[in-house]
């Protein structure tokens, strides 16, 4: 087999396979493995110590609630698809998407953020029970210009049956949100617009809600060309980058 | 029905498919999680974005690459070291488990304080096969999420000696799971 020519790369196998590589070595190395075929078999030959390092840890017992929240967003994301699916066939709630209709919805609708970028942004966005996911339940013009309104959803664990929507009317939008819980002491919910799989942007849109979970908030910017709006718990008077997991996530 | 049937149903959002996979490798992801993360509340948390990723990009595995048990758990990995070093840049956040803010890798941990907790947590009969030198670096690498840099300085050794006791280390577990299997 021919041998590799760049021994800093050879010399980074074994940091590769661990996951110890800083990012930008860690993409040189892909890099690298696509044209040294010895390379490329040296980490294969790797792979099955790698792996046994996944199991070889001691025993413990996750308690049943984990499930339990788990395959509850689990359920509430299949459901949303199977509405969307017979919502987009223009028909009554259907049992089952067809196959690969997942996957288009998921394209359309917004895409989990890849694993990779998601470590590189810092933030991880679909996690913590966050669904990314939404339909369009409304939309049209009246005269005044074009208006929509967009489901998001809300995480179960952060606020049971809590809604959140965006409402687009004459080029204003609208954040708008019910059953969700106090932002916490010294806290505020800051509203972040997300294009593709890039970092969240900051908008000045900081709000805390009522009472009874409602709350309303001025989206300040155009959402032409955002992919989703998210809402996360930060400090008062706001964050420049999210500081806990977003509890909602709208799709658009 | 194999993981990998399973698997290609929960990629067109089939749940009751994806909930049989899940219930066969909770256990085994969470208890990675556990280990890397070092508490009950962080693993939780970590295990969750793990299986909620896994939902969400069931579409994305390839049997061809790999067994289902290996990527959920190689997600399992990202997520939780994912995890423990969003607390370690968040380290004023509240962490209610006194052993996960022990397990934090942080610039200031000094080099007895991060030996001797990999010291405590030394569990596996495989690693113990190794040297302790090329166990210690797998150990801070792969279950808590220095890069080779950090243990580099935390060990106060040469970049290059810390490379190569990886791919050392990694090689002789290698061969003993070869003699272990023949």
């Amino acid at each position: 087999m021919t041998q590799c020519t760049d021994p800093r790369m050879e010399e980074l196998l074994g940091a590769y396979a661990l996951g110890a590589c800083p990012p930008g070595e860690a993409e040189a190395m892909r890099a690298h493995l696509e044209a040294c075929r010895s390379c490329a078999r040296a980490l294969a030959d790797l792979e099955g110590a790698r792996e046994a390092l996944l199991t070889t840890v001691p025993p413990a017992a996750p308690g049943p609630e984990l499930k339990q929240r788990v395959m509850a967003q689990v359920r509430a994301d299949a459901a949303l698809f199977a509405a969307a699916a017979a919502r987009e066939a223009g028909t009554a709630p259907a049992p089952a998407p067809e196959p690969g209709l997942w996957t288009r919805l998921r394209e359309r609708l917004g895409a989990p953020i890849p694993l990779a970028t998601a470590l590189a942004c810092g933030v991880a966005l679909i996690i913590g029970g966050v669904v990314l996911g939404s339909a369009v339940i409304g939309g049209g013009s009246n005269g005044g210009g074009t208006s929509r309104v967009v489901l998001g959803k809300v995480d179960p664990a952060a606020a049971p049956g809590g809604k959140a929507r965006i409402v687009e009317r004459g080029g204003q939008a609208r954040l708008v949100v019910e059953g969700m819980p106090d932002p916490g002491a010294g806290r505020v919910y800051e509203v972040w617009l997300q294009t593709g799989t890039g970092a969240p942007r900051p908008t000045r849109a900081l709000f805390s809600v009522n009472r009874d979970g409602s709350g309303e908030a001025a989206v300040p910017s155009d959402l032409k060309g955002v992919d989703r709006v998210l809402v996360s718990s930060e400090p008062a008077g706001g964050s420049t980058a999210p500081t806990r997991t977003p509890v909602v996530a709208i799709g658009l | 029905m194999a993981d990998e049937e399973l698997m290609a149903l929960a990629a067109d959002a089939d749940a009751d498919a994806f909930e049989v996979v899940f219930d066969r490798h909770l256990a085994a992801a969470y208890a990675l999680a556990h280990r890397i993360c070092g508490s009950t509340a962080a693993a939780d948390d970590a295990c969750q974005e793990a299986m909620m990723a896994a939902w969400r990009s069931a579409g994305r595995y390839d049997a061809r690459v790999g067994s289902a048990r290996s990527w959920l758990l190689a997600i399992t990995h990202n997520k939780s070291i994912d995890h423990l070093r969003r607390m370690t840049r968040h380290r004023d956040r509240n962490v209610a488990d006194e052993t996960a803010a022990e397990r934090v890798p942080s610039g200031e941990d000094t080099q007895a304080d991060a030996l001797a907790r990999v010291e405590r947590e030394r569990t596996v009969a495989l690693l113990g096969e190794l040297p302790d030198d090329q166990r210690r670096v797998i150990e801070l690498s792969f279950y808590s999420g220095y890069s080779h840099s950090e243990i580099a300085e935390l060990l106060e050794v040469p970049l290059g000696t810390v490379k190569g006791r990886m791919r050392a280390g990694l090689e002789k577990l290698r061969v003993h799971l070869q003699g272990a299997s023949a």
